[in-house]
């Protein structure tokens, strides 16, 4: 947060039914904050991080939707440009697991083919009430190519890491690609934002954070 | 609720407090409409008013007891018929049916459904914003039974949508607070029976349901989808609609300069809009100021016809920071709507709408914006060169209106020198505004003022003059001597003008501040206000001035402290030399048909269509006529410019983060105006495949959006591309090998990643 200066923006977008605890997610991720009574998103939010990979920075701008179905106004412009996607269910409710397919429609649907696509399953905090097992979700993403992981926003466990990887798999996807038409193509730096960016987006930055 | 409801004797005095207003709409609406501490809402019951402004609209004070009566009724009966088995269970159980059948018919089929349908509801009721009230249990199951109740009842609607519960809420909230308890009535024999009835505690629900079911009575169309998905469906998508109208019809009436940024900025106004509208702003103010602007909407705008305007009135608001912002910085702004201070708080909204409603043009944003920030919108020049570089992907409407007639070219951008006095001056009095806040005002002042003198110099000793000329100023006004006599007239009042404010602003300098500190920023604010009037006339020499004898800067300003201009402090001289020097400098300007090609071409207002508030009148009905894009044109205009290649350099969610030293990274949008499910070279990763040899199609259709020269070897090399043969290379993730396994297993790339396209 120091400064906006980044070398890839990726946008990410966190898609999955009501109540799993997408939000939750986002604000665990970029303000290291958890509501057990966050009010249920309404259009949709979005929030940034930077992280680092290798050494790149790397923005990701997370944005967050109302998960109810129906609730469809704005898909396009939720998509667009969307590199990756968190595909978010509740390991206590076995209906937001059952649902994961319907998602997986959606995204076929609107985002772009090569999105990248990992699977979440959240308030794994909740064992006792556990109604997913963790094998079955695991087999699941592995037969759709999807990367896999089990989170809790509350406890914080695997947030951080459900991000990192997401993010370092972009980047790899784009850096071996990068590198791959380097002959011919400019390089990263091109990419590169430089300072007269820096001064309105710290800006904001700090009042997102608010 | 009983922590809610205040009590007996204070709920009476609210009463009396309302009733004292009149009780015709007509006095109610009289009393709420500057929402002050006396307003009824305020000091009486503000649920009295809204049921007034929703509910008995027509009805005489003595049938409001009826139409109550009438609804409550309703509700009853509404509750027997679908929510007695939910609420008791063991009569179904009574029932001769069998509870597993497969019947649809079956009641027990029914109460299955409603309780999913429930369940929905509840997880959003328990959502409900912090405030306590909504957690207690009570207030919960009324929300839920409402909700419930009103979908049941509109099917059509398509059952409860996210966002209605927060609709539902302060209605609940109101209702209860100032309900009062029979029983306690019945002690105070000097009781007005009528209050009893109207407010009677055992009624919360039943009126909160009558209120909000009014109120959806239009704000339902703000939560359809419409039936198909929004692919094949786009045209039902109400909620989209009004976006792209506010956006492209209303916004662009007021304020073309900042409709034309959010689309070159790519902000598509639903993803704003959408919460702004189907909450009637609930998330965008504090609770107690979205009750004031609920008043103010229940009282003028029952029917809810102008919520459009209220947006744009927002938008006009924060227009400034809006035209300064990139992409997400933008989406930030209006997804934390900076809190309106007093007095304008968000019920002025309403005012705002309602004036817009009658000045659908370009004067009344002028109005608006100069009311709300002091500054009056007809200096494009500095806003355009902070923003990145202007007018990129500036391909529908707007430049098909104006193309022959504005010479964008980039090399004219790119031979833009630091602006002309207007720039001067404005960036000037921009510095000493800022500033103004920030650290002590008398400082800011006396460096301004500095400032501008020095900028004058400076500007003098660069404008040399090598400026192209022949970019005719007013080409169909020849240059007589009786326009020079015209112009030097109009030049010595313009100079007038800005010797008055530059007074002003040296006795603030002198005054040191004793007194009071807000009426000093509110005489900075005007003096502001007045160099950019000036400004504006020298920018654009066909405004008239305005009238000696009635100033209209005055006329305009938000009060002008007089104490401030009390002429007891002597003049020091340096500013008339300033002045006197701006003047001689905007009579080159004026004179010289070399104004720049920046100012003169930048969409904001074509020339015939005055924009200063003053010669409001006579500009306007141009504007609406030629500007404006139809209502009905708008989702082909829309869909028009999504088809085009649009370049915009901050297209922020794309994969790359782009130079600005190569201000140029198109990123092609998907095709069409929906997006449908592109192929690698369409979508934003296109630019990670090979370089192609032969320009994209992107590349040849709109070369003047592009920049010419800075970085374009690099913005070239970014650029995506659109050769078809690519989609054959596009299986793009097959080679990546990455070690991040997960659960600490060592995976192959394949195992961990979605390495497949997605097949349809």
């Amino acid at each position: 947060m120091a400064n906006d200066e980044y070398d890839f923006l990726f946008k990410v977008v966190l898609i999955g039914d009501s109540g799993v605890g997408k939000s939750n997610l986002l604000s665990r991720f970029t303000r290291n904050e958890f509501n057990l009574d966050s009010k249920s998103t309404i259009g949709v939010e979005f929030a940034t991080r930077s992280i680092q990979v290798d050494t790149k920075t790397i923005k990701a701008q997370i944005w967050d939707t109302a998960g109810q179905e129906r609730y469809r106004a704005i898909t396009s412009a939720y998509y667009r440009g969307a590199v990756g996607a968190l595909l978010v269910y509740d390991i206590s409710k076995h209906q937001t697991y059952e649902n994961v397919t319907r998602w997986l429609k959606e995204l076929r649907d609107h985002a772009d083919n090569n999105i990248v696509i990992m699977l979440v399953g959240n308030k794994s905090d909740l064992r006792h009430l556990r109604a997913v097992p963790t094998e079955e979700a695991k087999q699941f993403a592995s037969d759709n190519h999807l990367s896999f992981i089990e989170t809790s926003a509350l406890d914080a466990s695997n947030v951080e890491l459900a991000f990192q990887n997401i993010l370092t798999e972009i980047y790899r996807i784009v850096s071996s690609k990068a590198l791959e038409g380097a002959g011919q193509e400019p390089n990263l730096k091109g990419f590169t934002l430089s300072d007269s960016e820096t001064g309105t987006k710290e800006k904001t930055e700090k009042g997102c954070c608010a | 609720m009983e922590v809610t409801m205040r009590s007996y004797s204070e709920s009476k005095a609210r009463w009396e407090e309302t009733l004292r207003h009149g009780t015709s709409i007509a006095d109610l609406q009289r009393a709420v409409k500057f929402n002050g501490p006396t307003s009824p809402c305020v000091a009486g019951s503000r649920s009295v008013c809204w049921k007034a402004f929703l509910l008995f609209r027509d009805a005489p004070f003595s049938h409001w007891p009826l139409v109550l009566a009438e609804s409550r009724s309703l509700y009853d009966s509404l509750c027997a018929q679908h929510l007695q088995y939910i609420r008791h269970p063991e009569q179904l159980a009574a029932l001769s049916f069998d509870p597993l059948a497969d019947d649809p018919d079956s009641p027990w089929d029914t109460v299955r459904r409603d309780e999913i349908a429930r369940a929905e509801i509840h997880q959003d009721v328990r959502r409900l914003p912090d405030d306590p009230f909504y957690h207690e249990e009570a207030v919960q199951s009324m929300i839920l039974d409402i909700l419930f109740l009103y979908c049941k009842l509109n099917p059509g609607v398509g059952g409860y949508r996210q966002g209605m519960h927060e609709l539902l809420g302060p209605i609940v909230q109101v209702v209860a607070r100032d309900a009062v308890d029979r029983n306690a009535a019945t002690m105070d024999d000097s009781a007005d029976p009528t209050m009893i009835d109207i407010l009677d505690a055992r009624y919360i629900e039943h009126d909160s349901y009558a209120i909000f079911s009014h109120l959806m009575g239009r704000a339902s169309a703000f939560y359809e989808v419409g039936s198909g998905s929004e692919s094949t469906n786009p045209g039902k998508n109400t909620i989209v609609e009004k976006s792209q109208y506010i956006h492209e019809v209303a916004l662009m009436k007021v304020d073309q300069e900042l409709a034309n940024h959010l689309r070159n900025i790519e902000v598509l106004p639903q993803i704003f809009l959408i919460r702004w509208i189907r909450l009637l702003f609930g998330r965008e103010f504090p609770f107690e100021q979205l009750l004031s602007l609920w008043d103010n909407i229940f009282a003028f705008d029952p029917n809810l016809d102008l919520i459009d305007l209220i947006c744009v009135a927002m938008l006009l608001r924060i227009r400034w920071t809006l035209l300064e912002a990139d992409y997400s910085v933008a989406l930030q702004l209006m997804l934390k709507y900076p809190a309106p201070l007093p007095p304008h708080g968000p019920h002025t909204f309403v005012d705002d709408a309602i004036y817009l409603r009658d000045h659908p043009n370009a004067a009344g944003g002028v109005t608006l914006i100069f009311k709300y920030t002091g500054r009056s919108p007809t200096a494009p020049t500095q806003t355009q060169k902070s923003s990145a570089p202007p007018l990129q992907g500036f391909g529908s409407l707007r430049q098909r209106t104006l193309g022959a007639r504005s010479p964008l070219s980039s090399t004219a951008r790119l031979l833009q020198q630091p602006g002309g006095v207007e720039a001067l001056l404005q960036g000037a009095t921009k510095n000493m505004m800022e500033r103004g806040e920030k650290l002590g005002i008398n400082q800011a002042v006396r460096d301004a003022v500095g400032e501008i003198r020095r900028n004058m110099q400076g500007f003098q000793e660069a404008r040399s003059p090598g400026r192209g000329r022949g970019i005719s100023f007013g080409d169909s006004r020849p240059v007589s001597s009786d326009y020079v006599t015209i112009l030097e007239r109009r030049n010595r009042r313009l100079g007038a003008m800005l010797e008055e404010s530059v007074d002003n602003l040296k006795r603030l300098a002198t005054s040191k501040l004793e007194g009071d500190k807000d009426q000093a920023i509110e005489a900075l604010e005007i003096a502001a206000a007045k160099v950019q009037f000036v400004k504006t006339c020298l920018e654009d020499w066909s405004l008239s001035l305005p009238d000696d004898n009635l100033p209209a800067m005055n006329t305009l300003t938000i009060s002008s402290p007089t104490d401030i201009r009390s002429p007891t402090v002597a003049l020091d001289t340096t500013p008339v030399v300033m002045t006197s020097l701006a003047v001689g400098e905007a009579r080159s300007t004026l004179s010289s048909p070399d104004r720049d090609p920046l100012t003169r071409g930048l969409p904001t207002l074509p020339e015939e269509a005055d924009p200063a508030p003053e010669t409001a009148t006579p500009a306007i009905d141009k504007m609406d006529t030629d500007e404006a894009p139809e209502p009905v044109t708008l989702s082909t205009s829309r869909s028009s410019a999504a088809a085009t290649p649009i370049s915009t350099p901050r297209s922020i969610p794309t994969a790359v983060a782009t130079d600005p030293s190569a201000p140029s990274t198109p990123k092609e949008r998907p095709k069409g105006p929906i997006p449908t499910r592109s192929t690698l070279a369409q979508s934003s990763f296109s630019w990670m495949l090979e370089p192609d040899t032969t320009l994209s199609s992107a590349h040849n259709a709109f070369p003047t959006s592009r920049p010419s020269s800075s970085g374009s070897a690099s913005a070239a090399a970014h650029k995506k591309r659109n050769n078809p043969s690519r989609e054959r290379n596009a299986f793009l993730f097959g080679e990546v090998v990455s070690s991040e396994g997960i659960d600490e297993r060592k995976l192959s790339a394949d195992e961990i990643f979605g390495l497949q396209p997605i097949r349809k």
